[in-house]
């Protein structure tokens, strides 16, 4: 180093005076333990960041993994109400009266409960917990009163009038079953108003002239609450 | 086994470098320091940092000037809180009588603690442990212009000690 002006031969030599002799072999073998305690501790931390990582990036993809199966879970939240609706509907019903009275089936029932039998294949109940996804269901119970948790045990044949004649209807595993029309004198069955399900069977007479006063008469059987109720007939329904 | 020989070769470099620098890099810190033991201690804690760095402190052109930049760190921050201490202490009502001084002996000490942290480490890295203005300022991370303010400072106070203390025995 060039001589500059800090150079001060005095003050260097009084402050080196102030340095004390060091032990180097002593503090070597102090510095031993420590220094590899602190190389534990660096590891510890290293490891513990690493752990922390790891735990960070596991708990993310947990985090995402919950989200999309919250996501799933949203069908099933909801399915329960529909599934409930559904549970009586997997029974086709036009099936039990196509075997009971092939010939009497009428066209016009399976429009009017159309949503929920055509769209849910029998046997198929997964299908039918997608039906409420649909916007049908808040017709089912307007069209379908008490059909939902209704069931009746078997009964004998029992017998409906009205002005324009009588049918008989039994239940049999738990579906409303229609064995007979008879018509009044002057009237016959009206075509195509029969309505024919598991729990309701409706039939509709009309005159033979034609002739009507008023609402044509009507024969309406429900099951409510497991009995066969005859039910005042809603023209417009 | 090769691991092993290679960490054996850099546990041999690390105390080949403690037994080269470490008795300086004390002398110098303690004049710094005021104190050997703050002084020991923080060279130790430099070099424990270094050994557990070793395999990047090591392949470096100059270790030792790693370990001083540490260990210089420790002690301005030691002596900084130092210095509060000892206001907090002044502004308390105790009588201490200060240690008779030798009329015949400078007093040094005396002056460095009249010394700011940063004026004590650069006149102790100058003036004991021999190094230049810009290895002084390399560990104290400051400019050669800042060091040789800090040096021009130092000298003059110390410099003002030793000439009262000259005249004084004259």
């Amino acid at each position: 180093m060039s001589p500059n002006e800090f150079d001060d031969g005095e003050l260097r030599g009084g402050l080196q005076d102030l340095a004390p002799d060091v032990d180097v072999r002593s503090a070597l073998d102090a510095l031993r333990p420590r220094a590899r305690r602190a190389r534990t501790r660096h590891r510890a931390r290293l490891a513990a960041g690493v752990t922390a990582g790891i735990l960070l990036v596991g708990g993310g993809a947990v985090a995402l993994t919950n989200t999309s199966n919250d996501k799933v879970s949203i069908t099933p939240a909801t399915s329960p109400k529909i599934a409930d609706d559904t549970s009586t509907t997997t029974v086709p019903p036009p099936t039990t009266p196509t075997t009971a009275n092939p010939d009497t089936t009428s066209p016009t029932a399976a429009p009017t409960d159309a949503t929920t039998p055509d769209s849910s294949p029998p046997g198929a109940p997964s299908d039918s917990r997608q039906l409420p996804t649909q916007s049908t269901a808040p017709t089912s119970p307007t069209t379908d009163h008490g059909r939902g948790n209704d069931t009746a045990p078997d009964t004998e044949v029992r017998t409906y009038s009205s002005a324009g004649g009588s049918i008989d209807v039994h239940v049999a595993g738990g579906v409303l079953m229609l064995d007979d029309v008879r018509p009044a004198g002057g009237y016959d069955e009206a075509a195509d108003k029969r309505v024919e399900r598991d729990d309701r069977i409706r039939v509709e007479f009309e005159r033979k002239d034609g002739n009507h006063q008023g609402q044509p008469p009507r024969v309406e059987v429900r099951i409510i609450n497991g009995e066969l109720v005859q039910t005042p007939v809603d023209p417009s329904s | 086994m090769a691991e092993s020989d290679g960490g054996h070769a850099l546990e041999a470099q690390f105390e080949e470098l403690f037994r080269a620098s470490y008795a300086g890099l004390v002398r110098s810190l303690t004049v710094a320091a005021g104190s050997q033991e703050v002084a020991a201690d923080c060279v130790q804690e430099a070099f424990c940092r270094a050994y557990v760095r070793w395999r990047r402190v090591g392949r470096y052109d100059e270790p030792v000037a790693w370990v001083r930049r540490v260990a210089v760190n420790l002690l301005i921050d030691h002596s900084r809180r130092m210095q509060r201490h000892d206001r907090a202490l002044a502004r308390m009502p105790v009588d201490v009588e200060p240690p008779p001084s030798d009329p015949l002996e400078v007093d040094l000490e005396g002056a460095l603690d009249s010394l700011t942290p940063q004026q004590r480490v650069a006149a102790a890295l100058f003036y004991v442990e021999d190094l230049p203005v810009t290895e002084v300022a390399a560990a104290m991370k400051l400019s050669e212009g800042a060091v040789k303010y800090h040096l021009h400072q130092a000298r003059a106070t110390l410099r003002d000690t030793l000439d009262a203390h000259r005249e004084d025995i004259s």
